[in-house]
């Protein structure tokens, strides 16, 4: 790799701090500052004031906030991130154990939901306005319309229940087949709902690329409609289609494991989040949120990079 | 006589829109034969563009149709003929040099690679065979240093540079056909009269027929044998070249050609 | 014969002369749904109807009957009143939302689009991918922990999450806007930024708000289930998040009205704004791509 490209990763890095601090913040004020006073809860019954004190201290609460979120950053950074509340067990660890359970459970979907949403905006924008492309955009428009939850409920309630095709509840993936079932209904459900999303864009995007000179001058020279879909079209269009679906992956992973998980009972990181939730517990919630957070704006800068090899107009920055 | 290359009879271009139907050419014949060299002038929105996006079969469908009595080309008639049998049509005696250079390559690709499959595909030769001829094509253009343009992408060349790739381009590709919508626009009185000889030289030496569309009076006079005006759709007058300039018959043509600013003569002798 | 493809139109004039305009007359049927469900909010809120919701009942899961239109669910409150009174919930919930982050996220992305690279766009911009970060649920949940238990800390954290897509957005409007001949016209003329913004770049934007408006106001609907569902959501009154909650259990055990009815009723409202919003773009905006829906599942 060339010095310009080391360049623009350091710049980009760099850039990202503010962001990365911004994140940390908010995610320290929302999770630890303004989070439960835990006090209560570790002293025993009848604390005197000493104790509470004691207490406190240990927890940090006396120390001022600027004191308090440098400690947080460390404690991010190093990945000291506590222990969950219902079992004692280090976050990290939780952490280790599910996180490879939610992406083994959705990157299937995410990847089979582009792909097809990618093929069918193509379709699409090739015969706008004729009767297939009318079809795509109304199934589009309806999935769009979809509540995730609502699908999820129903894909259960009609393939687990009804048709018994597929296991609703629980992971056990002893063999290749046994995953394949487990992650069906959740991989069906997950590229339904985002399947209305993203075949919408595309095909905007696609249309837009459509009808631009360079492509109508290709045509001109006599290109094939497949050979102008793929170099003149599909080229010029990445950028764009890159650049939301690494914006909306982060987003629909959570949510998707969150609800997916929680409602099949799939041990993932969805599920553990969801009972932090509902116990509030602020060790996980706080881990989670803030990795998130900065993965998401590691994701950015990832995203910049991919774009500038993408397009040459940008490798002039 | 041998068959002419392009031959329109009484074509006839409409645009249907949210408002009805307008009519952009209105019953317009031609006739080109090999080596020949039209240049077709007119105000904008007289309808030219339209017609040599009507021959090229690049107009919007649903949006456009084309109609009329005949329109052929070396024979073969192009009104009602579907998309695929156009596509070849295009590929194999067709150019068109588009009005904006800048827009018209892919940004994506160098501009090497974009010529090479490009006269790979419709000259059936090989990658190198097609290199070359872009490199020759190129070079007869005054480019400079041929190796780095074909290394570049169409954002890092001027409008000028588009334009010469374009002509290169098609050039390199030797059709039958060759209609040039303001090719020269956007290059300098110069080289503007450089590139015209070379396209013009060449078109000579292949029996391309040349179909050229402009506004400007100075390119026609320099280089086509005849001329068309074109009003509102239609040809309202049509002649060799040189008699038309020195006896203009249709009122327009004479309100066009008296628009012409001219320098007085003293102006150049102070 | 087989027509060229329709995708290639020539140049920009036989382009708009291709694209039909629709005539109003093709909104009539969406808004009439809409003004359906508003007339079902506003009679909820005047107290003509679905008043019922909370009464809780002795027959438990039953189908639908003379008393129960549409039966009654665990503790026998009358599903169809239920309907009724969630869907004034939804407007309550998705109309002050939407106002509120249309106007800021307006109002934000305009400021940093006209002053382009600026330290208020460099400021706006870092807000917006701040909070974008964030996962939105998580926020919620958060947020809701934060406020312990304040009745409006949803719309809050709505409102501080949406208002980042319509920030966006009108930035990159904004921006395209600001280049244009008359702007810099009006700069050169000695307008005052506040005032060109107001007199010449805001109306160019008020077709976009309008279309982010509805899309934040469907974003907001659909949360809310969700949120209903994770136990942070709508708590002292019924919603449709509420009602599917509730039904998620019951339908294992084959009682689907609840259920039914509420996804029914969100499907129609959010299918019908959509609706909305598409032809309004249409409309008025044909060139902008669709390229930004808010996404929150």
């Amino acid at each position: 790799m060339d010095r310009a490209l080391w360049g623009f990763v350091a710049r980009r890095l760099l850039g990202a701090i503010p962001l990365l601090l911004g994140v940390t913040l908010i995610s320290f004020l929302l999770t630890v500052y303004f989070g439960p006073d835990k006090t209560w809860d570790l002293v025993g019954l009848n604390p005197t004031q000493a104790e509470v004190e004691q207490i406190r201290e240990q927890l940090g609460y006396d120390r001022a906030l600027p004191e308090r979120y440098v400690e947080f950053l460390l404690d991010l950074a190093t990945l000291d991130l506590g222990h969950v509340e219902a079992t004692g067990e280090r976050v990290t660890e939780v952490l280790r154990r599910t996180i490879p359970v939610s992406l083994m459970l959705l990157l299937p979907g995410l990847v089979l939901g582009t792909v097809l949403a990618l093929l069918l905006a193509m379709l699409a924008a090739w015969y706008r306005g004729r009767w297939l492309d009318r079809l795509i955009t109304g199934v589009s428009a309806t999935g769009m319309s979809l509540s995730f939850l609502v699908i999820i409920i129903g894909f259960q309630l009609i393939f687990g229940v009804g048709l018994g095709w597929f296991p609703v509840r629980g992971w056990v993936v002893d063999d290749f087949g046994d995953y394949l079932r487990h992650i069906a209904v959740p991989t069906l459900a997950f590229v339904f709902v985002s399947l209305g999303y993203n075949t919408r864009f595309f095909r905007a995007v696609m249309v837009n690329e459509l009808s631009s000179d360079q492509v109508m001058n290709a045509r001109a020279f006599g290109a094939s409609p497949f050979s102008l879909m793929i170099n003149n079209v599909l080229g010029n269009a990445l950028l764009p289609i890159l650049t939301r679906v690494m914006f909306s992956v982060p987003p629909i992973l959570i949510t998707g494991s969150l609800l997916i998980e929680s409602h099949f009972s799939i041990p993932g990181v969805g599920r553990v989040t969801y009972e932090a939730i509902l116990s509030g517990d602020q060790a996980l919630l706080m881990a989670v949120v803030s990795l998130s957070s900065v993965l998401y704006v590691l994701a950015l800068t990832l995203t910049d990079l991919l774009c500038r090899c993408a397009d040459p107009r940008l490798r002039s920055l | 006589m041998p068959e002419p290359v392009l031959d329109l009879r009484d074509v006839r271009v409409d645009y249907t829109g949210a408002r009805g139907t307008s009519r952009a050419v209105d019953g317009v014949s031609l006739s080109l034969s090999s080596g020949d060299r039209l240049g077709l002038v007119g105000e904008s929105g007289c309808g030219k563009s339209s017609l040599a996006r009507a021959i090229m079969g690049l107009l919007p469908n649903p949006g456009a149709g084309l109609s009329g009595r005949s329109m052929r080309l070396d024979g073969q008639e192009l009104i009602g003929l579907p998309e695929r049998a156009f596509r070849q049509v295009r590929q194999k005696s067709l150019v068109l040099i588009p009005q904006h250079p800048s827009g018209a390559l892919n940004p994506v690709q160098s501009v090497g690679r974009q010529m090479e499959s490009i006269i790979r595909r419709r000259l059936g030769v090989s990658r190198r065979r097609a290199r070359q001829e872009a490199a020759d094509a190129l070079a007869q253009l005054d480019l400079g240093d041929i190796g780095a343009l074909l290394d570049r992408y169409p954002h890092q060349l001027s409008g000028g540079t588009s334009q010469r790739v374009l002509i290169a381009l098609a050039l390199a590709c030797r059709p039958r056909l060759l209609i040039c919508d303001e090719p020269t626009s956007a290059l300098d009185p110069t080289t503007r009269a450089a590139a015209l000889d070379r396209l013009t030289a060449l078109c000579e030496h292949e029996g391309t027929a040349l179909l050229l569309i402009t506004h400007d009076f100075g390119i026609v006079a320099g280089h086509c044998e005849r001329t068309a005006v074109m009003l509102q759709g239609r040809i309202v007058e049509e002649a060799p070249a040189d008699a038309l300039f020195h006896a203009p018959r249709h009122p327009y043509t004479k309100a066009l050609l008296a628009a012409i600013p001219r320098l007085p003569l003293a102006a150049t002798e102070g | 014969m087989r027509r060229p493809s329709a995708a290639l139109p020539v140049n920009r004039a036989a382009r708009v002369a291709g694209s039909a305009r629709r005539p109003l007359s093709a909104f009539a049927p969406a808004l009439f749904v809409l003004g359906l469900y508003l007339l079902i909010a506003v009679g909820v809120w005047l107290g003509l109807w679905g008043q019922g919701w909370a009464e809780i009942g002795s027959a438990m899961w039953e189908g639908p009957s003379q008393d129960h239109w549409l039966g009654t669910n665990r503790l026998g409150q009358d599903i169809w009143q239920r309907g009724l009174a969630a869907t004034a919930t939804a407007f309550e919930i998705g109309l002050p939302v939407a106002v509120l982050s249309t106007l800021i996220g307006g109002l934000l992305g305009a400021s940093a689009g006209f002053f382009a690279h600026s330290w208020i766009d460099e400021a706006v911009l870092w807000l917006v991918g701040t909070l974008e970060a964030i996962p939105f649920y998580l926020f919620v949940a958060a947020l809701a922990f934060a406020l312990s238990g304040h009745p409006w800390a949803m719309h809050l954290a709505m409102i501080a999450t949406f208002w980042t897509a319509t920030a966006r957005v009108t930035r990159a409007e904004t921006q395209r806007i600001a280049k244009l001949g008359f702007i810099e016209a009006a700069r050169a003329g000695g307008l005052r930024p506040r005032r060109i913004i107001r007199r010449h770049v805001m109306p160019h934007l008020t077709p976009l708000l309008l279309i982010q408006a509805s899309f934040a106001f469907i974003a907001a609907v659909k949360a809310e289930v969700v949120l209903s569902f994770l136990g942070i959501g709508v708590d002292d009154s019924v919603s449709w998040g509420v009602m599917i909650a509730e039904a998620s259990q019951e339908i294992l055990a084959g009682f689907y009205l609840n259920f039914v009815t509420a996804s029914a009723l969100l499907f129609g409202l959010v299918m019908t704004v959509n609706r909305l919003a598409d032809r309004f773009q249409d409309r008025f905006d044909p060139k902008a791509a669709r390229l930004d829906a808010c996404n929150h599942a």
